[in-house]
């Protein structure tokens, strides 16, 4: 990302002060830094390669934009995914498949003492269990149980992938790793195989830092969706919240992976800092901060180490960040009442969206970034209203309710559709989904406490919330039809999640 | 001004209870605070009684006299010996918290989902002008807050606009708009962080604090 320049309407820069660090009120991310393992390589914190295996329907190279071929139509596709496998541990006996350990250069595990074979060991139960769940997640596939695995192992000839053994108990397809440790750095390598096609379709090598198991797992995760059934995983997204954790009388921002791990902070400067939104290139956030007295509209680049307030005049309330990166929609009282504005990313622009009497306010945007939704309570009671970025093409989109904010436009392709808390009548709030093709309006949760801030995920297929139904609250997910609830938070009160692209993987 | 003064306000119309338990919140967040002395309180005074001190601004009978409001020259006309105090206090030897403490500035409740101005709200108000037009040095802070039963987003601008109503009013009452400043909490802080009807009552409100004398 091109540093923005000093924004004109900005006050004295912060970022001397932030990139201090926690002290100073704001935390910069530190990557795990990964080696460049030579061509194939992806970006971020995971190096990848390719392994030699040529890949069936290509001509010997991974091109990436090879899907498997399931055709029976109407069953459920069935996975295998056997625990990662220690690459030195050629010698137990157990099946391998042909080609993997010779791909693989003998790690003198044994040399180097007990506790790198025992933190090879824990990495390896890391990564395997934050695979399975992660694919689990996706719902896509039905998980074959570990515990039939040991037939197909024990059927097979050592050394040697049987497809007829996997076969025979029921999996369609495999996806089988190894996982060592070289120097100060974890490699797993990861084969998938269509069981029946009898074929090795996918084979890379993945490097990350040591002690990153869990992204390394993320990374080859959202790899095997991708490459199994064209699906966009979100392994690697991440969800950014306010909470109230860190003390009486203060909400910090924090962010979190997907599943809820890696719980840290974002903000600490005791002030109250709420309503986060991404950056599209998952690098940034942009926040409400109380940290100078008045609410005013932040960014903090997380890989930088570096913040800097955007609007500082006035109140400022709940930014929205374009999906092409250049503005951020926000709330402010500047001509009197709660107005829809955007500001320039660079400070260069400021613009007036909405002008009447009425609140206006919770801005979202179009994933084509043209139209923009909010609240607005114009006619009495807050409602969702969309509205070109132009200014123009008013429409109301919520017409039940008594109360209806925070929409959140899902960036699918495939469903055009907005989700946002609904009360009816004087019932706690649920979510909703408001489908633009079929004009109606489907309820994903049902009266289970108070349910609120809907966020997509950046596939469009599961939403985060917050609900106050296990007591204060907390941040929850759910798949788009309200299936497959869990629980992320449990420390203080959470509030207002929003659910980003994976670092540096711009849409 | 103090940043710490505007951040965590001292409430004015706690019961014992919540008093103590915000002392204690006050004494880990802010450095110019004495340090909590109390230790828990008793658990039957957790809940705030009904008929709390707040409650009874907005339960309180409209008052005949003072529901239409006054005009700007009824307010400057009135004498400062209107109010129960008849000499004027010396602010100066008073701490801003000490002030915010004792309770000059009354908080108004508003309805759900309501920025709108009751003739009882107005009469409060009026009282407060008086004494703002008595201590010409006085600076507020005007805090709008509202209940939890609403959205985070829509709260902030709900918030807001409880906010800027008090301000507009306190300036047709001839308080200059240089003395007063606005902000909306939403419903980030409760006064009371009970969940049901009389502590949604109190929440939504608009609270004056004296940020300068």
């Amino acid at each position: 990302m091109k540093p923005p320049r000093l924004p004109r309407l900005a006050f004295a820069a912060l970022g001397a002060a932030l990139a201090t660090g926690v002290a100073a009120g704001f935390v910069p991310v530190t990557g795990t830094r990964a080696p460049s393992p030579g061509p194939g390589s992806g970006a971020g914190e995971v190096g990848v390669a390719s392994l030699g295996t040529p890949l069936a329907g290509t001509a010997g190279q991974d091109t990436g934009d090879w899907y498997l071929d399931i055709t029976r139509p109407g069953a459920p596709v069935r996975m295998a995914i056997p625990d990662f496998r220690l690459a030195a541990a050629e010698t137990s006996g157990r099946g391998t498949p042909p080609g993997e350990t010779n791909a693989v250069p003998a790690e003198p595990l044994s040399g180097a003492g007990p506790t790198l074979a025992e933190e090879a060991a824990e990495s390896a139960s890391v990564a395997s269990a934050v695979l399975w769940s992660d694919i689990e997640y996706a719902g896509v596939y039905r998980m074959l149980p570990k515990r039939f695995y040991r037939i197909a192992e024990a059927g097979s000839p050592e050394g040697v992938l049987d497809y007829y053994q996997w076969e025979s108990i029921g999996a369609d397809i495999l996806v089988s790793g190894t996982l060592r440790i070289d120097g100060e750095f974890l490699v797993a390598e990861v084969r998938m195989h269509a069981v029946r096609a009898q074929e090795n379709v996918f084979g890379r090598r993945y490097t990350a830092a040591r002690g990153a198991a869990r992204t390394l797992a993320h990374r080859i995760a959202d790899d095997i969706l991708q490459h199994a059934g064209n699906y966009q995983g979100v392994a690697r997204t991440r969800i950014a919240f306010s909470t109230s954790r860190s003390g009486p009388r203060s909400k910090e921002i924090y962010l979190m992976d997907y599943d809820g791990h890696g719980q840290r902070p974002v903000t600490a400067n005791g002030s109250l800092n709420i309503t986060p939104s991404w950056s599209p290139d998952g690098r940034a956030l942009s926040y409400i901060s109380y940290r100078e007295g008045a609410p005013a509209l932040y960014l903090a680049f997380l890989y930088q180490g570096r913040g800097e307030k955007l609007v500082g005049d006035f109140q400022s309330f709940t930014p929205a960040w374009s999906p092409d990166g250049r503005w951020i929609a926000f709330t402010s009282n500047r001509d009197g009442q709660s107005e829809i504005y955007l500001a320039a990313v660079d400070g260069t622009e400021l613009r007036r969206l909405t002008d009447n009497r009425a609140i206006d306010v919770a801005p979202a945007w179009s994933p084509n970034g043209r139209t923009i939704a909010f609240t607005s309570d114009r006619t009495g009671a807050p409602q969702i209203y969309t509205k070109d970025r132009d200014g123009l093409n008013l429409r109301r989109v919520s017409f039940e309710g008594s109360w209806n904010d925070s929409p959140t436009w899902s960036p699918s392709r495939q469903h055009s559709e907005i989700a946002y808390a609904s009360r009816i009548e004087r019932r706690p709030f649920d979510i909703v989904v408001h489908d633009f093709e079929t004009r109606q309006t489907r309820q994903l949760t049902t009266g289970r406490g108070s349910n609120e801030s809907p966020s997509w995920a950046p596939n469009g297929l599961h939403i985060a919330f917050a609900s106050n139904r296990a007591g204060d609250d907390q941040v929850f997910t759910m798949h788009r039809d309200g299936s497959n609830l869990k629980q992320l938070t449990r420390e203080g009160s959470n509030t207002t999640p929003r659910w980003g692209n994976p670092p540096g993987d711009p849409r | 001004m103090k940043l710490d003064s505007r951040l965590f306000p001292t409430r004015r119309a706690l019961p014992a209870a919540s008093l103590l338990a915000l002392l204690a919140a006050f004494a880990c967040s802010s450095v110019d605070r004495t340090p909590a002395t109390g230790s828990e309180p008793p658990p039957d005074l957790v809940t705030p009684p009904e008929a709390s001190e707040a409650e009874g601004a907005s339960t309180a009978d409209p008052s005949p006299s003072s529901s239409g409001g006054l005009t700007e020259d009824e307010i400057l006309a009135i004498p400062p010996e209107v109010g129960s105090e008849t000499d004027l206090l010396d602010i100066g030897a008073k701490s801003l918290e000490e002030l915010n403490t004792e309770g000059h500035l009354k908080d108004v409740q508003f309805e759900y989902d309501s920025a709108d101005l009751s003739p009882s709200m107005r009469a409060t108000l009026e009282e407060n002008a008086a004494w703002l037009s008595r201590y010409p040095s006085v600076s507020i802070l005007v805090e709008g807050h509202c209940d939890e039963r609403g959205t985070v987003e829509y709260n902030l601008a709900l918030g807001e606009e409880r906010a800027r109503a008090v301000r507009d009013y306190l300036r047709d009452l001839g308080v200059g708009t240089g003395r007063m400043r606005i902000i909306s909490y939403g419903k980030e802080f409760p006064l009371d962080p009970g969940h049901n009807e009389t502590a949604w009552r109190r929440n939504r409100r608009a609270h004056l604090e004296i940020v300068a004398k």
